[in-house]
C-alpha cells in the first residue's frame, strides 16, 4: 500500500501544475473563472487541488477522520481564487453576471442568489440524474470576490454531509 | 626447532606418509631429519606407516557413500574468506556498505517528508476552500433570512394597518 501511494505521489509531483489544470478543464463541473488579475491584481487566496490528490488525502485521512475521507474520495478537483476588491466592486459583478450566464446556458441550476446592493452571492449546481457534478460559488462584497468551485461526482446525501460537516444551514424557517 | 619448523616438518610427514611430496620436499625432509634425531625418529615411523599402507589393497567406495561425499558443500575459495576475514577489508565492507544503504535511505526519508509536506499543504488548502465555502454560505443564509423577514414583515404591517383604519373608519364618521 505504502509503495502505491509513493507511486500515485510520485508521479502526481511529477506532473506540471498546466497539466493538473488542464486535467480540471476536462471535467463537467468545471467553471471558466474569468481571470481578473489585470483588474485586481494577484488573487489573495488560489488553491487548485486535483483529483489524485484529493484521493490520496482521503487515502491518507481514513483511518484517523473516515467521514471526512468519505466525502474527499470522490471529488475530482477543488478550486478557489479571491480578489481583494478594495470597494470596486463593478469588474468583478460584471465577471460574476457573465460567469451565471454560462452557467445557466450549460444547465446549471441555481441553488441561491443574493442580489443585494452591497453584497452578491451565486450558488449554482450541476446534476447529472440524482448525482452533483459540480458546485460553484460567487461572491461579491466591497471586501473581496470569492470564486469556488468544487468538481466531482457526490450524491446528494454526501452533499448534506457535507454541510453538516461544515456545520452550514442555509434552509430558512420561513415560521 | 621452533614450533612453526616443527608444524611446518609435521606437514612435510604427513604429505609423505601420503606420498605426494616432491622431490625437492623429500630431500630438504631427509637433511633435516639427518641433523634432527627427533624428526629422524618420526620420519621413520612415517616410512614404516607409508610401506604399511602401501602394502594394503585399494578398495572402491560404495555408491551410497560416494553420493553422502558429493553432498558435502565445497568450501568457499580461500582469497574471499581471508580478504573479508581482514579487519580492514571487513571494516571498509561494511563502511561502503553502510553508505549506500545510508543514501539509499536518507533518499527515502526525503521523500517521505516531502510527500507529507504536500499533503499538510493539501490539508490545509482544502480547509481555507471549505472555510470560505462556509463563509459564503453564512452570509448568504443572513441575506435570505433578512429578505423573508422583510418580506413576511410587510404584508402584516399592511393588514394590520387596514384592520386599524377598517376599526377606525366608522368612529371616525359617528363622530362626523
Amino acid at each position: 500500500m505504502k509503495m502505491l501511494l509513493t507511486i500515485i505521489l510520485a508521479a502526481l509531483f511529477s506532473m506540471p501544475v498546466t497539466a493538473q489544470t488542464a486535467q480540471l478543464e476536462s471535467l463537467p463541473g468545471y467553471v471558466d473563472f474569468a481571470d481578473l488579475d489585470a483588474i485586481y491584481g494577484e488573487p489573495r487566496v488560489m488553491v487548485n487541488i486535483g483529483g489524485p490528490l484529493l484521493k490520496l488525502m482521503s487515502a491518507a485521512s481514513a483511518a484517523d477522520d473516515p467521514e471526512t475521507a468519505a466525502m474527499i474520495r470522490n471529488l475530482e478537483g477543488v478550486r478557489i481564487k479571491v480578489y481583494p476588491t478594495g470597494g470596486n466592486l463593478q469588474p468583478a459583478l460584471d465577471k460574476v453576471s457573465e460567469a451565471k450566464a454560462s452557467l445557466q446556458a450549460a444547465q446549471w441550476e441555481p441553488v441561491v442568489q443574493v442580489n443585494d446592493a452591497d453584497e452578491q452571492v451565486q450558488i449554482f449546481m450541476k446534476t447529472n440524474e440524482d448525482k452533483v457534478e459540480g458546485l460553484t460559488v460567487m461572491a461579491v462584497n466591497a471586501e473581496e470576490a470569492v470564486f469556488l468551485n468544487i468538481l466531482g461526482v457526490i450524491d446528494p446525501a454526501q452533499v448534506g454531509k457535507v454541510m453538516d460537516k461544515l456545520n452550514v444551514d442555509i434552509d430558512v424557517d420561513t415560521e | 626447532m621452533s614450533e612453526r619448523v616443527d608444524t611446518e616438518f609435521t606437514q612435510l610427514l604427513d604429505t609423505f606418509i601420503d606420498g605426494d611430496l616432491e622431490h625437492s620436499q623429500r630431500q630438504l625432509l631427509l637433511a633435516r631429519a639427518a641433523e634432527d634425531p627427533a624428526l629422524g625418529a618420526e620420519l621413520a615411523s612415517a616410512i614404516e606407516l607409508q610401506q604399511a599402507l602401501s602394502g594394503m589393497p585399494r578398495l572402491k567406495a560404495s555408491a551410497s557413500l560416494t553420493r553422502k561425499l558429493h553432498k558435502i558443500p565445497r568450501r568457499e575459495s580461500r582469497w574471499f574468506s581471508r580478504w573479508v576475514l581482514r579487519p580492514r577489508s571487513a571494516f571498509a565492507a561494511i563502511l561502503v556498505m553502510s553508505l549506500i544503504g545510508g543514501h539509499e535511505l536518507y533518499q527515502q526519508q526525503q521523500h517521505q517528508l516531502a510527500q507529507q509536506a504536500e499533503l499538510a499543504q493539501a490539508k490545509q488548502d482544502l480547509a481555507l476552500v471549505l472555510a470560505y465555502l462556509e463563509k459564503v454560505n453564512r452570509s448568504a443564509n443572513t441575506q435570505i433570512q433578512v429578505t423573508v423577514n422583510e418580506a413576511t414583515a410587510r404584508p402584516v404591517a399592511r393588514i394590520t394597518t387596514k384592520t386599524l383604519q377598517n376599526q377606525l373608519q366608522p368612529r371616525q364618521e359617528f363622530e362626523l
